[in-house]
């Protein structure tokens, strides 16, 4: 069985390629452009995996994160992902309170993609050694 | 004309001080009303006293803003957190004024209790930012903002990068969009280098310190350069120390030792030619652990040497680079008390030496 990835991206493009490389990666990708569209999707796509961005349309990231929270059953199995091109300390603090620790921010350009699907991957492997 | 409620002497001198002084004080009481403000704190947010509305929610006149005049969040707005949280806090900050300028402060709240140590009102001081740390502060956000605005940008020509040198390209192809797709890598570097010099210059390097072993972090890099070592016929060892029965602990962020090892590993590869030796060692020496990189590459005259941590200095430009990697790993090995040096002689190869402290267990 593949792992479930929920992206929550508002670049067109950024989306596109987080889609195609970790489908690539080996990932069932689901993306979606908003904080809302994300808290729906979390709910029915039951992701292992949420790689969010933090500057959204109307909910921020953290906003969207906080709300995901808000299921506890859901989040024991769903492992959080920040990813921003923002880096400032009260930020990465912010996370941080949200209970996301440093090597769980990621910093946009200064991670390569292929580095991006690794860190994704480190968190949950994509097959589960018992499937076949 | 602020309120002048008693008329005692004491009073008179109190009210003489708060009119004259030029910091702004205020107080909010346990309603949410700004029950007064000085004349100071008037001329900041340029408020004529007919136009002050005491008595009110503080709101109406403290308005706290980002450098783009917009509304901070509650989370952000420090006179919100305060009643939450309880204690001082000491932050910078913008305040729209009345005239909507926006005025950058610097600004004290204290939490005030009553006997039963219930929160009863807020007393605040606030402190107009002076010409030049205004000045340095727009540099910080500019080089800030615009590294910030770059990195979308950049992350998405990376990506576009990377997916085409997946696809079924001609070897010429491959080579261009290698090419291509290592400048890019290499202009994230840049900026994450100008932003972190940026940064370490006005003494604001964010890190978040915890414990680490500097074995596995050594390791890590180690493997990481592994590749790159292979490319150019250099050989890469680790010489692993046998393990330190109370384990290579220190107290630093791992993103930041990272960066220091990571710099002093890609310069060795940069500054050493093919068939050349990298060996990375961890000793234990006094109260600190020691971690040393010789290369028998170019090596660095006796010239050169005073100036290698400086920012931007680089001997020859034949490699690319910005000459910022020794200098921001200065200020990271200062960041947590360490040292950093090295010995070297021309054409006979460099060895770099950092101290970290031990941490000590409890
Ligand atoms: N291991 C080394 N061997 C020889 N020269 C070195 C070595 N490391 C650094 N240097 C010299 O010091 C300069 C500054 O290094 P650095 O601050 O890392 O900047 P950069 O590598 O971007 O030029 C380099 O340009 C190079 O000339
Ligand atoms: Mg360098």
């Amino acid at each position: 069985m593949k792992k479930r990835l929920l992206v929550v991206e508002d670049n067109q493009d950024l989306a596109d390629i987080y889609q195609l490389s970790f489908q690539q990666a080996g990932f069932e990708v689901l993306s979606v452009h908003d904080g809302e569209e994300a808290l729906k999707k979390f709910v029915d796509f039951q992701p292992h995996l949420v790689l969010c961005d933090i500057k959204l349309p109307s909910l921020s990231g953290f906003d969207t994160i906080e709300m995901m929270q808000g299921f506890p059953e859901l989040m024991k199995n769903t492992v959080i992902i920040i990813i921003s091109a923002y880096s400032d300390r009260k930020l990465i603090k912010r996370a941080q309170q949200l209970g996301i620790p440093t090597e769980r921010y990621l910093v946009k350009s200064q991670i390569s993609i292929n580095q991006v699907a690794q860190v994704l991957q480190g968190y949950i492997p994509v097959n589960e050694a018992s499937t076949s | 004309m602020t309120q002048k409620p008693h008329n005692s002497l004491n009073q008179q001198i109190t009210d003489l001080i708060l009119d004259n002084i030029e910091d702004g004080i205020f107080v909010i009481d346990h309603n949410q009303q700004l029950v007064f403000i000085n004349q100071g704190g008037l001329n900041i947010i340029e408020a004529s006293t007919n136009e002050l509305k005491l008595n009110r929610p503080w709101t109406e006149t403290l308005k706290f803003v980002n450098q783009h005049n917009l509304a901070v969040q509650d989370l952000d707005n420090p006179l919100k957190q305060i009643w939450i949280h309880q204690q001082s806090i000491r932050q910078d900050a913008y305040l729209l004024t009345f005239k909507d300028h926006n005025t950058p402060i610097h600004l004290i709240i204290s939490p005030i209790f009553d006997n039963q140590q219930q929160l009863i009102a807020v007393v605040g001081v606030i402190r107009e930012m002076s010409l030049e740390k205004q000045q340095e502060q727009a540099k910080t956000d500019f080089v800030s903002t615009a590294s910030h605005e770059m990195r979308t940008p950049l992350a998405t020509l990376e990506g576009y990068l990377s997916l085409l040198s997946k696809q079924d390209l001609n070897n010429q192809a491959k080579i261009y969009v290698s090419k291509a797709h290592q400048t890019v890598l290499h202009l994230g570097k840049l900026f994450k280098d100008l932003l972190t010099t940026s940064q370490s210059e006005d003494g604001q390097l964010s890190h978040k310190p915890q414990i680490i072993d500097l074995l596995d972090l050594m390791t890590t890099s180690f493997n990481n350069h592994q590749a790159s070592a292979n490319e150019k016929s250099i050989t890469l060892r680790f010489e692993k120390p046998s393990a330190f029965k109370q384990g290579w602990f220190i107290y630093a962020d791992p993103k930041r030792i990272a960066e220091v090892v990571d710099n002093l590993l890609e310069n060795a590869l940069k500054y050493t030619s093919a068939d050349g030796f990298i060996t990375l060692n961890l000793e234990e020496v006094d109260d600190f652990f020691q971690l040393q990189i010789k290369d028998t590459g170019l090596g660095i005259s006796q010239k050169d040497l005073p100036h290698i941590f400086q920012k931007f200095y680089r001997i020859d430009d034949s490699q690319p680079g910005t000459g910022l990697g020794l200098f921001i790993c200065k200020k990271i090995v200062e960041l947590y008390k360490g040292a950093i040096w090295l010995e070297s002689n021309l054409d006979q190869g460099t060895t770099f030496y950092v101290n970290l402290p031990k941490h000590e267990s409890g």
